[in-house]
């Protein structure tokens, strides 16, 4: 990184910023400031806008809103990339979008009120049904009149046939039970009787159904007749708005969403200025860029602007190691890695960049925690899949992660031999190098022989930094420490390698002459330090103990299966299990793969409080971005 | 009966709460030297500086869990009485619009909000209050009578005292029992304050509940003996008039809040203290804002000193 | 009669069941404080969804390592 003042003439403050903007490569600091030499320091004040730009920004900034809120409305529809240029049209848009953004309103408040209505006749419609099962036929319904009744509890519509039965003789309740859970009872009674019982269930706040007045004089058949063509009616309505919103999108969204990403890239020019300082005549900047970049700016600028626009760097200065923002920079087959590093905080900016160690240990980790052929085979299949079908680019380095961590979890498999658990031994008799399910004690000592290579490797990471650092004390208790960490292992190997137990008299020795160093470098606490280190290193036992979870589990799905009696169903339970096991798989071991980076094996070396760099750039990768992943999910 | 309202949802584990309350918490302005530098947000008033507290504490009511809303209750309604004065206050002024507003947000019960919005004057409001609430809410009874006397000050002043009186004597958990009773020592160094000030004696005004005992302050009777004993404050502040006694008293309230807050270990891991912070967090902001919002043209001195830190 | 009970067997099966049963539930208990907590930081900033995850297999470690402590009562001698 390198830290840079950009100077020119205060007329050329915004072009300059839009080339600076195309470029991606600078990040505006407007806190640099504080620590420039003090001669100049007070010649500077914030840039001020003149009301010209500020009424532009009011402007655009209405119009973002507008034609944010208009998109929002609008159906997503798949569009074609349209050669409109957004600057040019900004004017005519302006005046259009207010028309559209009304029209889509009066649409869509017109689409709701006809669906609220179907709604309401579809309950009418079942409510229909019911009584056309429910009501007496012929002759008896002559003289009676029937009254429907809506009910969320069965055991109000039963107190209702009681009471009836008690006060008002020759009434009979019906009910029966809709699809939404609710129930409707019928009440049947004479004519004259009727209103006596409205009154009554108004009384007692039982919701009578009262149909829409269309309806209300026809005959029973008609009635459901009529709602049918009312539904009909209103669906083809619905309908019709649909299309009509469908035909604006599609006409429209080419149009407003390239106009939308030129006012955020526009704004955020704008906006970048309260970042900026000015003096008399001209306006200042200060910034971070990746120093092999600055000289091609200088280059650029000089290009554009000719010679009145200056780029300078300065010296990064110990109180900017705070601010400096951290680009990870990796080959290309490192960086889908860089995603993994990225969840937590990102590392300060003197401290060592870990994602190439990830990348070696992640897929490692998780292939000796998951090791089958068959899951690998699949994960591979899957992560070819992401990184040729899915254009997220985050989705693509997630599935580049995994096709790694695949081809581990095959190698793997093929140590273990398992191959969707001891199906692979059952059907093509699969020898096994190291058989998990019965070597567990090799299977811990392996675990932990990996976990101290691991940390040990974080260790020395941590020497490295400390070095870099200049902390030369610390180096030396790091480096000590590790020495200690290498002659306990080996003493606790001796045990149960048979043939170093030579060894063990000279390994104790060296760690009694090492611990009052580490105590006269490393302060009292020091001894204690170590055993977090040996307790990280016995957290690595996960790497064996996950694993075994999943290989156990595999083969229950195979003996479940097995056990089952049909074939088919045999077949069914197995894939069912495997295809939970999967992806219980999947994720148990990139947990603790990640969680054995991040706790046990960063915290040897990485200092955190890293920050992003941020170049001033053009949104519009971000907005095609979004678009496309609009368009996958219609 | 209930004061506060009934709420359906079970709420949430208090692990949970805490930690919403501490990415809350860095939204709340700390450095009022910056604010008074570049003033506020524009668009505040009075009625936007209350609603969000009260939206605040609504939100926060209705995250907590049942153990939690039953623990916070006495301090949920100690900063409901307000609203409750308010309302009256609003109501003898005929400003019904206003009463909604406060109404909206508050977590007075539904029986006590109903008899707010809809009684047509103050009197009757007092009465039908007394007629359903006063034996939930102490203090009550006397306000009423203090009322007939003294109109809504009296009403206000009564209501409190006799709430506070309850309820710092009433068992509670220990971090709120704690604060109510700092609260009322910090009443009682208030009234001794003015007491001394226009030199009147009435051991009858001060609040009983607080770490002294009634009759110690009643013999406290000088400038020396209020700073020391009472305040425990070395020196009295430099312009020693209410208001800044009045800070100086709330900021090392908050300190002490604060440090009850930030002790989460052993018996008070449930995070009671950790939410009274907040609370009081709040409620100090909205005091901090509304100062500014008034006093902004008061000149740097007065805000130095109005200003809790 | 073939069913003579070995005590020591049974005692040292029922410390294994012990260790790695206790610590699974003290691992519970951790992360069920840590899920709600982690469900609080969601809530206000849903861009800390993956350091949660992972802060919530931290604590798995304490039944990590009462499976090792198992696996040494049951397989050493």
């Amino acid at each position: 990184m390198s830290k840079v003042e950009v100077a020119g003439p205060r007329e050329m403050l915004l072009p300059v910023l839009e080339t600076i903007q195309r470029e991606e490569i600078l990040q505006i600091e407007p806190g640099i400031r504080e620590r420039i030499r003090e001669d100049t320091a007070h010649k500077l004040r914030p840039l001020a806008l003149d009301t010209q730009v500020l009424a532009e920004r009011l402007v655009l900034e209405d119009l973002g809103n507008k034609i944010g809120r208009l998109l929002t409305l609008l159906p997503k529809v798949p569009t074609k990339e349209s050669n409109l240029s957004p600057s040019l049209a900004v004017d005519s848009i302006a005046s259009l979008v207010g028309t559209h953004l009304d029209a889509c309103k009066e649409r869509l408040q017109r689409k709701e009120a006809l669906q609220s209505e179907l709604g309401q006749l579809q309950r009418y419609l079942v409510f229909l049904g019911a009584i056309e099962l429910l009501a007496p036929k012929g002759a008896a319904a002559a003289d009676r009149e029937l009254i429907g009744i809506e009910a969320k509890d069965p055991a109000t519509l039963d107190q209702l046939a009681k009471v009836a039965d008690r006060t008002l003789p020759g009434t009979v309740v019906t009910s029966a039970k809709m699809e939404d859970g609710s129930y409707i009872g019928l009440l049947t009674t004479e004519k004259q009787l009727a209103n006596k019982l409205r009154d009554g269930l108004r009384g007692s706040q039982i919701p009578e159904i009262t149909l829409p007045s269309y309806l209300d004089r026809l005959p029973l058949p008609d009635k459901v007749k009529a709602a049918r063509a009312r539904r009909d009616e209103l669906s083809t309505q619905v309908a019709a708005i649909d299309n009509e919103l469908i035909d604006m999108a599609r006409k429209w969204r080419a149009i407003y969403q390239p106009v939308q990403s030129w006012l955020e890239q526009r704004l955020s020019l704008l906006k970048t200025s309260a970042s900026l300082y000015e003096t008399d005549l001209c306006f200042v900047l200060f910034g971070w860029m990746p120093s092999a970049t600055v000289a091609g700016l200088r280059q650029v600028l000089a290009e554009q602007h000719g010679d009145a626009v200056v780029v300078e760097e300065r010296e990064i200065l110990k109180q900017d190691l705070e601010t400096v923002p951290v680009v990870l920079r990796n080959p290309a087959y490192l960086q889908p890695f860089e995603l993994l590093v990225r969840l937590l905080p990102l590392p300060r900016y003197t401290s060592i960049d870990p994602t190439p160690f990830v990348a070696i240990f992640f897929p490692l980790f998780f292939g000796m925690i998951l090791g089958d052929i068959g899951y690998g085979l699949i994960l591979l299949l899957v992560a070819v899949g992401a990184i040729l079908f899915v254009k997220r680019r985050i989705i693509r380095q997630a599935g580049e992660i995994l096709l790694v961590s695949s081809i581990y979890t095959i190698v793997f498999g093929v140590l273990y031999g398992e191959c969707f658990g001891d199906l692979g031994t059952r059907l093509f008799d699969l020898r096994p190098f190291i058989d998990r399910q019965t070597s567990l004690v090799p299977m811990v000592y392996f675990a932990l022989a990996v976990g101290s290579v691991h940390v040990v490797v974080g260790l020395v990471l941590g020497v490295v930094s400390a070095l870099k650092g200049r902390q030369t004390k610390e180096a030396v208790y790091r480096s000590l420490s590790i020495l200690v960490v290498i002659c306990v292992t080996g003493i606790l190997a001796s045990y149960f390698a048979p043939v170093a137990a030579l060894v063990r008299g000279p390994l104790i020795t060296a760690v009694l002459v090492i611990i009052p160093i580490l105590i006269f470098t490393g302060g009292f606490l020091a001894p204690f330090e170590l055993l977090r280190d040996f307790g990280n290193i016995i957290s690595y036992v996960r790497l064996m103990a996950v694993g075994l979870a999943s290989v156990l589990l595999a083969s229950i799905a195979n003996r479940l299966a097995g056990a089952a009696g049909s074939v088919w169903i045999g077949v069914a339970v197995a894939i069912l299990l495997h295809a939970f096991n999967i992806l219980l798989g999947v994720f148990a071991p990139a947990v603790h793969a990640l969680r054995l980076h991040y706790v046990e094996f960063f915290s040897k070396f990485m200092e955190p409080g890293g920050k992003d760099f941020k170049p001033l750039r053009l949104a519009k990768d971000k907005m095609k971005e979004k678009h496309l992943a609009n368009g996958h999910e219609s | 009966m209930n004061l506060l309202r009934d709420i359906d949802s079970p709420g949430f584990p208090n692990d949970y709460l805490i930690t919403r309350i501490k990415g809350r918490r860095a939204a709340l302005i700390t450095d009022w030297k910056a604010v008074r530098a570049h003033g506020l947000a524009a668009g505040i008033a009075d009625e936007r500086i209350w609603g969000a507290l009260l939206s605040e504490l609504e939100w926060l009511y209705g995250q907590m869990n049942r153990a939690l809303r039953e623990c916070f209750a006495p301090v949920f309604v100690l900063l409901e009485l307000k609203t409750i004065v308010l309302c009256l206050r609003n109501k003898e002024a005929h400003r019904a619009t206003e009463i909604d507003t406060l109404l909206t947000h508050t977590l007075l019960a539904d029986s006590i909000r109903l008899v707010l919005r809809d009684q047509p004057d103050v009197p009757a409001s007092i009465t039908t209050l007394v007629e359903t609430t006063a034996e939930a809410l102490p203090g009550l009874g006397e306000a009423a009578t203090a009322y007939a006397d003294r109109g809504l000050r009296g009403f206000e002043d009564s209501l409190m005292r006799g709430y506070l009186a309850h309820a710092a004597t009433t068992r509670s958990h220990p971090v709120i029992q704690q604060f109510l009773r700092a609260f009322v020592d910090l009443r009682n160094v208030m009234i001794l304050y003015k007491q001394l000030r226009w030199g009147v004696e009435d051991a009858g005004a001060f609040i009983d509940g607080g770490t002294f005992e009634l009759s110690r302050l009643v013999q406290l009777n000088s400038w020396e003996g209020l700073a020391k004993e009472a305040a425990g404050l070395r020196v009295l502040p430099a312009a020693a008039n209410q208001g800044a006694l009045e800070t100086v008293l709330l900021t090392s309230l908050t300190g002490r809040l604060r440090q009850s807050g930030r002790d989460n270990l052993g018996r008070n891991s449930d995070g009671v203290g950790l939410i009274l912070d907040y609370i009081w967090r709040i409620y100090v902001h909205a005091r901090n804002v509304a100062v500014l919002y008034h006093a902004a043209d008061l000149g740097e001195a007065t805000l130095e000193r109005e200003l809790i830190a | 009669m073939q069913t003579v009970m070995n005590l020591d067997k049974v005692l040292l099966a029922f410390a294994a069941a012990l260790s790695l049963g206790i610590s699974a539930i003290a691992t519970a208990w951790v992360q069920s404080r840590i899920g709600a907590a982690g469900a609080g930081a969601l809530a206000e900033k849903p861009e800390l969804t993956a350091t949660i995850v992972i802060m919530l297999a931290i604590p798995e470690t304490i039944v990590i390592l009462g499976f090792v402590i198992a696996s040494m009562i049951l397989l050493g001698k």
